[in-house]
């Protein structure tokens, strides 16, 4: 069972009590000493592939709507898994002890864009004004964690020339007044 | 770097590639999630809708089945 904790340290995710846990294993334990090791070369030979070759299978191509268009049949692969998801999600804190204010929650949206420059969302939260995303390292991943109030939502990414999609992981969808497509979301103040 | 060794290079990322190819959709997409994403196990958990727990699982598993197939091929 302490083996899992050599991917809680490789990915720093060890908490104070595992870390302790963790360097006593070290010392005590050559086998797990030497999973370590091994564990760590593999992850460095792994983060030296290319990240547009690792990426989930969650691509949408900025430059490519030809792929947009067939983001239904990649969508069997990435049920379960996915970056899916990739889009929103984090509740993270409460913001407001006043309870007459409007409650929101923080949500981390997140995208596969490994072809923009600069891509940008706009929405309901940001009074549709667009706001820059900013890129995970040299990833392709585009990342952006705002405030965002309780109630539905209604949001996409602009990407190239201003082409509008929606996020690929949210699977409610709605046309907007101007032929474009926004995802819809359901945002319940954090506690 | 000489060419030489983005040959090197270039030969080790096809070799963990063709064992990535190995694995099961869930085990490579977990760590493709985990490696490039730069998320935490944290977010990982929220956007699958899985506990964190699943999550630590999941990419050990994935990792030391990774290294399994990355062992049968060198030998």
């Amino acid at each position: 069972m302490n083996n899992i904790l050599i991917s809680l340290y490789i990915d720093n995710e060890l908490n104070l009590y595992e870390k302790i846990t963790f360097v006593e294993t070290v010392h005590a334990d050559q086998a797990f000493t030497d999973e370590t090791v091994a564990l760590l070369r593999q992850e460095q030979r792994l983060r030296q592939v290319p990240s547009k070759c690792l990426a989930p299978p969650l691509t949408i191509q900025a430059t490519a709507p030809s792929q947009w268009q067939c983001l239904t049949t990649w969508l069997k692969p990435l049920v379960g898994c996915t970056v899916a998801a990739v889009a929103v999600a984090l509740m993270l804190l409460v913001l407001r002890p006043d309870t007459s204010a409007p409650r929101a929650e923080w949500h981390r949206f997140v995208v596969y864009l490994p072809e923009a420059r600069q891509p940008r969302i706009i929405g309901t939260f940001t009074d549709w004004r667009p706001v820059a995303l900013e890129p995970v390292g040299g990833s392709g991943y585009w990342t952006l964690t705002l405030e965002v109030p309780e109630g539905e939502h209604r949001y996409s990414y602009l990407v190239g020339d201003d082409r509008q999609i929606a996020d690929p992981t949210v699977a409610v969808r709605e046309q907007d007044d101007f032929g474009g497509e926004n995802s819809v979301i359901e945002v319940r103040g954090a506690i | 770097m000489d060419e030489e060794q983005a040959y090197i290079q270039r030969e080790d990322s096809r070799q963990i590639l063709s064992a990535l190819q190995q694995l099961d959709d869930a085990d490579r997409d977990i760590l493709a999630l985990v490696v490039s994403s730069g998320m935490t196990y944290k977010e990982i958990a929220a956007i699958r809708s899985c506990t964190e727990v699943a999550i630590k699982v999941r990419v050990h598993r994935a990792r030391q089945k990774l290294r399994q197939l990355l062992l049968e091929e060198e030998e």
